[in-house]
């Protein structure tokens, strides 16, 4: 990169354009759909290990394991074309189910420990209401007697 | 009457049981998972299974694969010829033999996929000799980024006939 500091009109032009095309290339490879195939293994396990994490994060992966299934499918027909276009969507879909992971989690978190919660309170309020209960249903049941000395 | 004591206590008991067997179960981990193979007849139902095959004929099989591993799997059934008992697959090893097709495919926990596959016999089987149709369980290992054998197989034994 030391001819960058060149003085020439012609050598900034092509330094500009140089760093442009470094630009494309980075941002293309750096595109998982575009730098790798989508039928190799390598890529195939990144999914299928993204969909283990999401899953145990509670996020319900059905749909993106459908695409998985296209995927495969069309890997295995040799249809390259088409095994990037299902990529392509199963890629997108993943980014939104990560996003969606984060609350997920912490959702079923709460519903479990609200859950928890309301069972540990059972026998605690069994052991304080229920005789309490019982005894205004006695009464309730009573309220119309009439108390006589009996002799 | 009064709510008794021992009445009482028995109630109380039975709130704490229940109580603790629903935290239990809203908490408890996923069991130990697994995965299954099955060969179907054509129809996919159990039963009507082919004896004799030409060589170089054509079968219509079904084969179904479920998924109850707590997590989503990626699969894939290899179909072999094995001539004899000692080329059948174990719980450990798969087949020696090279396979001749193979199917792919995806699942979530839970679930489960039956499908048809046509298969056929080389045509270099010996006629009058038996052979097996093994059908061999793969599952993608995320992490070390191969197929590893599930250890689960079926085979179908049949008569190569003229």
């Amino acid at each position: 990169m030391l001819w960058i500091g060149g003085v020439g009109r012609s050598g900034a032009l092509g330094s500009a354009a140089l760093l442009l095309l470094l630009t494309v290339l980075v941002a293309l490879a750096s595109h998982p759909a575009v730098s790798q195939n989508p039928c190799s293994l390598e890529v195939l396990s990144e999914v299928v290990r993204t969909l283990e994490e999401l899953s145990s994060r509670f996020v319900d992966v059905g749909g993106a394991v459908e695409y998985l299934d296209q995927l495969l499918k069309a890997c295995s027909r040799g249809d390259v074309g088409g095994a990037s276009s299902i990529y392509s969507k199963l890629a997108e879909t993943l980014g939104h189910l990560r996003e969606y992971s984060r609350t997920r989690f912490w959702e079923v978190m709460a519903y479990r420990a609200t859950y928890t919660a309301a069972l540990v309170l059972v026998p605690i309020l069994t052991y304080v209401l229920l005789p309490r209960a019982y005894l205004y249903l006695w009464y309730l049941a009573r309220r119309g007697w009439t108390v006589v000395r009996r002799r | 009457m009064i709510l008794d004591e021992e009445v009482f206590a028995v109630i109380v008991a039975l709130s704490i049981i229940a109580s603790a067997v629903g935290i239990a179960t809203i908490w408890r981990p996923e069991g130990e998972g697994f995965t299954a193979i099955g060969l179907l007849d054509e129809s996919c139902r159990i039963g009507l299974y082919p004896k004799r095959v030409l060589p170089g004929g054509n079968l219509t099989l079904c084969i179904s694969v479920f998924n109850y591993m707590g997590r989503p799997i990626a699969y894939m059934v290899t179909y072999k010829i094995a001539l004899n008992s000692s080329q059948l697959p174990t719980n450990t090893t798969p087949s020696s033999t090279d396979p001749l097709a193979t199917w792919v495919g995806a699942l979530s926990d839970r679930s489960n996929r039956t499908f048809l596959v046509g298969v056929s016999v080389p045509t270099t089987a010996v006629v009058g000799s038996r052979v097996a149709l093994v059908f061999e369980l793969w599952i993608l290992e995320s992490r070390s980024g191969t197929w590893v054998y599930s250890g689960r197989w079926v085979h179908l034994w049949v008569q190569v006939g003229e």
